[in-house]
């Protein structure tokens, strides 16, 4: 099976490309929380005018020439519920077979519109890399076609009206998924959460017993969405990521070079380990994949490309994996296929 | 310690979240963390900030509310009181319902209770009105340092919109 193929036959631009300063920067996502005027919200509508929003999305899809695709929950079955939060076009609250929900997806999977989750639409928007501008200005336009074709809930005053006090306002989340092995490895995790605190900005990451998080993989998003314009919050968190990277930049330089002996034998027993295994959990499969990435970004693995690392951290997730093999799979015949799936695109790229 | 998610299997994962500096923290089973965790862009956990601002809007640094418990918004029927407890608006209408008492919320979890974003298009009016506001302050900057030339041209563009917005 030609790997490469298939996976980009899965996977969206925003994963199968770097994108800017893709050496740390993984993706860039825009959300904007939007509700129909006439229609109670989501949590308290009935079941009648929530289905009346959905054949209004209907309708938009139809009208629309961006190709979009109305997806039903309640249509598809669980794997395929779960494979779309795996690829981020719906939340993980939003994967469930209500009759009411619903996502539309552009063909090329970086454009989403969640139907009746918290608010009655969550347009998304995600780009490779550090890229918060141009998603914006996507989103910006989805908006303005979603607007044109029902009525939005606004008033001069409040800005855009959400189910949730905290997203009212521009009704704009950012956010940028970082990989930043320098900073974990040098101790530095509490301190930027500290200045992100600061910053009115979120930090979050996966922690295991008070060890690294999960693939050195940390999500940073804006706070408040009411009293500063769109274009100040996409400006203050950029320029909060181009700090942050400069700094995981030189963390990186210093272990390297610091600790030379020690850092190259922690790389190559990742890649000797993702290349030889037989049975692998999503878990162990990230920190390797992280510590290869590293490696790769650095230099100290010259024949592999950073982005081969940034697809598997995505298909080996539970549901993916099951999509990509074409069966269902229980938990120990997914540690199989995924450690089969990673030994296999590895050693594609070695012959 | 079972797990806060699921309930079902022992907790071995603490899940941490600092929000401006407040640290959260949950117990979770593997299988659970694996879900809401690595490589995600989903929202977390969900339950930490509803507690949160549920906490916020309970706990009255005023001493009184401004709004009764029971007033109730009149198009969806939620009251305050049950508006405090889940932190959830019903429909649009309650911004206006509760309007007196977002204020003080919004002072606290925003960072200001005014709009200052992206005007919808199909509302032409509200964006010709702060499009004026824009051109007033400009223009009022253009006297006190002096620039006669650039303030000339403002008041033309004033005007013009003025006439054209009927305003």
């Amino acid at each position: 099976m030609d790997l490469e193929r298939v996976f980009r036959e899965h996977l969206s631009s925003w994963i199968t490309q770097l994108g800017p300063e893709g050496d740390v920067v993984l993706s860039s996502r825009i959300r904007l929380a939007r509700n129909l005027d006439d229609i109670l919200f989501p949590s308290v509508a009935s079941e009648e005018q929530l289905l009346k929003g959905l054949a209004m999305a209907d309708r938009f899809v139809a009208k629309s020439d961006r190709q979009f695709k109305l997806i039903r929950l309640a249509g598809i079955d669980e794997v395929s519920r779960q494979e779309l939060v795996e690829k981020h076009l719906i939340s993980p609250e939003h994967a469930e077979a209500s009759p009411v929900k619903g996502v539309i997806v552009s063909p090329a999977g970086d454009i989403s519109i969640m139907v009746n989750e918290e608010d009655h639409l969550r347009i998304q928007v995600l780009k490779a890399g550090l890229d918060l501008h141009e998603a914006y200005k996507l989103a910006d336009e989805i908006d303005d076609e979603l607007a044109a074709a029902m009525p939005i809930a606004y008033s001069p005053k409040r800005g855009y009206l959400t189910a949730c006090p905290t997203n009212v306002g521009t009704g704009l989340r950012a956010s940028v998924m970082l990989h930043l092995p320098g900073v974990v490895y040098s101790g530095q995790t509490n301190q930027i959460a500290g200045i992100c605190g600061k910053l009115g900005l979120v930090i979050r990451g996966l922690y295991g017993e008070g060890t690294a998080p999960s693939g050195e993989i940390f999500q940073v998003s804006n706070q408040v969405t009411l009293g500063y314009s769109e274009e100040e919050i996409l400006t203050h968190l950029t320029s909060f990521c181009e700090q942050i990277i400069a700094e995981e930049r030189r963390l990186r330089q210093y272990l390297w070079e610091s600790k030379r002996d020690e850092f190259e034998d922690q790389v190559f027993r990742a890649l000797g380990t993702l290349s030889y295994a037989r049975r692998m959990s999503s878990n162990e499969a990230m920190e390797l994949l992280s510590r290869v990435k590293l490696g790769i970004d650095l230099g100290i693995i010259p024949k592999l490309n950073s982005v081969i690392l940034k697809e598997l951290m995505v298909v080996i997730r539970p549901a993916l994996l099951q999509k990509i093999v074409g069966q269902t799979l229980g938990p120990q015949e997914r540690d199989l296929t995924r450690a089969g799936l990673i030994r296999e695109r590895l050693s594609q790229i070695n012959s | 310690m079972m797990c806060q998610r699921c309930g079902v299997r022992p907790a071995n994962i603490s899940f941490t979240k600092i929000v401006n500096g407040e640290k959260s923290e949950a117990k979770l089973c593997q299988q659970c963390a694996a879900e809401v965790g690595e490589f995600s862009f989903g929202t977390g956990m969900g339950m930490s900030f509803q507690n949160f601002l549920s906490g916020l809007l309970n706990q009255n640094l005023w001493g009184h509310s401004l709004v009764p418990d029971e007033t109730s918004c009149t198009n969806c029927g939620l009251t305050y009181n049950r508006f405090r407890q889940s932190g959830r608006f019903g429909c649009a209408r309650c911004y206006d319902a509760f309007d007196e008492e977002l204020d003080q919320l919004l002072r606290r979890i925003q960072a200001g209770t005014l709009h200052k974003g992206k005007t919808p298009h199909q509302d032409a009016q509200v964006s010709k009105l702060s499009e004026l506001e824009r051109l007033q302050a400009e223009l009022k900057k253009a006297v006190e340092v002096e620039d006669y030339e650039r303030a000339a041209e403002l008041r033309d563009a004033i005007q013009a919109l003025k006439k054209e917005g009927g305003l």
